[in-house]
């Protein structure tokens, strides 16, 4: 096995015959953070699981230092959203709770659910907590563990935005430390924090690459306000345009001239692409999403 | 359960001795399956063995650790039910050490017997409200098919040679007579009895050994790259 802190290969995983998704390779590298990006439904958390040794693979392999998963203890630290905390405990006996069975546990959770402002609430009963502090106590508890690999599971779905831009700070510093962070996400601003960016759709892995070839990898955007759709929708791809804040955005066919497209008409300007037009190139135009690996 | 027996009829003080602790033990059994397998049901419903699988959790240790929690829970039980029958004038008590540490070795027995047991009921049910159903059912079956453990032979609808051979019965009869007082316990149809604790640790080690194998093939392994 090389430095990586995960790598996966050729693996697949199916549920009675279905399959979830196959042959995906995949690699964490120390001080990377891996965003896997993809809409809802397409694997990602079973794909978490299998990475983190939760859930076997049907198919593949997965090393982490030192073995596989399911018998390294203190390989990774795994958020699995939902899974963590127990519902009939305190958010201070969960801690607790982690504390005693994760050799691995650290005091980092002290300063963390301070951080994330849950330590006014530490002592009521899980069941009682909104999903946001659910999931800033599960937080709290997998960024508490030292590991070489964190494997996080939508960390960042049902936060406000200024927890998620606080959850990418936190991986920031992990990244800073040398640790690899693998997360998964639905949710494009998440890619900010990225260092590589992996796309999976219902076809598999479909672009992977850094930030900025991902970028790169889209073609130009146009777009205009709503009542002016009309106007751009020859020049998208597939004639689908997506709503934004009072405009509507557009993927530019290979055929469409970035420079005439906007010329001489009002109200409509070509620009580079955002991640939420990566995420709806890769995720909601047909023929786009080709598997990669 | 006992206040409800011994208010509607009158008893002899050692039948009522018996019916104290039989009781006793019942709540002993209904703790130690539905402590124990609730938590394991709640645990599987929510998917967490995904995340004790990525700690490499011990499943011997996941097991022992869910027991000795069971244990606590099932010893209040028991020393609750005991403590009704001393209130209500039941002839339980102590007078030395080793009827106690003789008591509590049954009661170990008992309830690792019955916390393996409840592993695999957990995990075909996959849900916490029919795990507990059906848990408190087969505490409350193996009470009444054995006659309340074993204390009223002449009710139980399984026959004698089979009564005297079940866990729950062999812990009932063992605590039964090291802690009813009356002089007349030794007289009962069991009350001469010797070597009960025997096939108890036979059963308790065996069910431990199959708590662990169970805890390890259908919570942890289920094909775990490994």
């Amino acid at each position: 096995m090389s430095e990586s802190v995960l790598a996966a290969e050729g693996l697949g995983k199916s549920f009675g015959g279905d399959a979830v998704f196959d042959e995906l390779n995949l690699t964490v590298e120390p001080g990377e953070v891996v965003v896997l990006l993809g809409p809802n439904g397409t694997g990602k958390s079973v794909l978490a699981s299998c990475l983190a040794g939760g859930v076997s693979p049907s198919e593949g392999t997965v090393e982490v230092p030192g073995g596989v998963p399911a018998t390294t203890p203190g390989a990774t630290s795994f958020l699995l959203q939902h899974a963590l905390c127990l519902d009939r405990l305190t958010g201070r006996e969960n801690i607790s709770f982690y504390d005693r069975l994760n050799p691995s546990f650290t005091d980092r959770w002290e300063t963390l659910v301070e951080t994330f402002g849950i330590d006014d609430q530490l002592d009521d009963r899980v069941d009682q907590y909104s999903g946001g502090m659910r999931r800033k106590l599960e937080l709290a508890i997998s960024l508490s563990v030292e590991a070489p690999l964190y494997i996080l599971d939508e960390p960042t779905a049902a936060l406000d935005l200024t927890m998620v831009r606080e959850v990418h700070h936190q991986l920031s510093k992990l990244r800073d430390r040398e640790k690899g962070v693998l997360m998964t996400t639905h949710l494009p601003m998440d890619a900010d924090v990225a260092d590589r960016i992996v796309f999976m759709t219902d076809a598999g892995i479909v672009a992977t690459g850094t930030p900025a070839e991902i970028k790169s990898s889209v073609p130009p955007v146009v777009e205009t306000s709503l009542g002016n759709a009309d106007t751009i929708s020859d020049d998208v791809i597939d004639e689908q345009l997506f709503r934004g804040d009072g405009v509507v955005r557009g993927l530019l066919t290979p055929e469409a001239d970035p420079s005439a497209v906007a010329d001489g008409v009002s109200d409509v300007r070509v620009t580079d692409p955002t991640y939420a037009d990566v995420f709806n190139y890769y995720t909601h135009l047909d023929g786009q999403a080709e598997k990669i690996s | 359960m006992y206040l409800l027996v011994t208010a509607t009829r009158s008893f002899d003080p050692t039948t009522k001795g018996l019916f104290a602790v039989g009781i006793a033990v019942l709540g002993a059994m209904i703790a130690s399956l539905t402590v124990f397998g609730s938590q394991l049901a709640v645990d599987l419903e929510t998917d967490r063995f995904i995340a004790y699988r990525s700690m490499a959790v011990c499943p011997s240790a996941d097991f022992a650790g869910r027991v000795v929690a069971g244990l606590v829970v099932a010893a209040l039980a028991l020393t609750f039910g005991l403590g009704v029958g001393i209130l209500d004038g039941a002839p339980v008590g102590v007078t030395d050490v080793l009827p106690v540490a003789v008591s509590l070795a049954a009661f170990l027995g008992l309830s690792i017997v019955f916390m393996a047991v409840a592993v695999p009921i957990v995990v075909a049910a996959n849900n916490e409200q029919y795990a507990q159903f059906v848990l408190s059912l087969v505490a409350v079956f193996g009470f009444m098919l054995t006659g309340y453990n074993g204390m009223l032979s002449s009710v139980a609808v399984l026959n004698e040679s089979m009564v005297g051979l079940l866990p729950n019965v062999l812990a009932t009869r063992t605590i039964a007579v090291q802690l009813v007082t009356t002089e007349t316990i030794t007289s009962v149809g069991f009350g001469a009895e010797r070597g009960r604790l025997v096939p108890l640790a036979v059963y308790s080690v065996g069910a431990a050994v199959l708590g662990v194998l169970l805890t390890r093939w259908q919570l942890y392994d289920r094909g775990v790259q490994r």
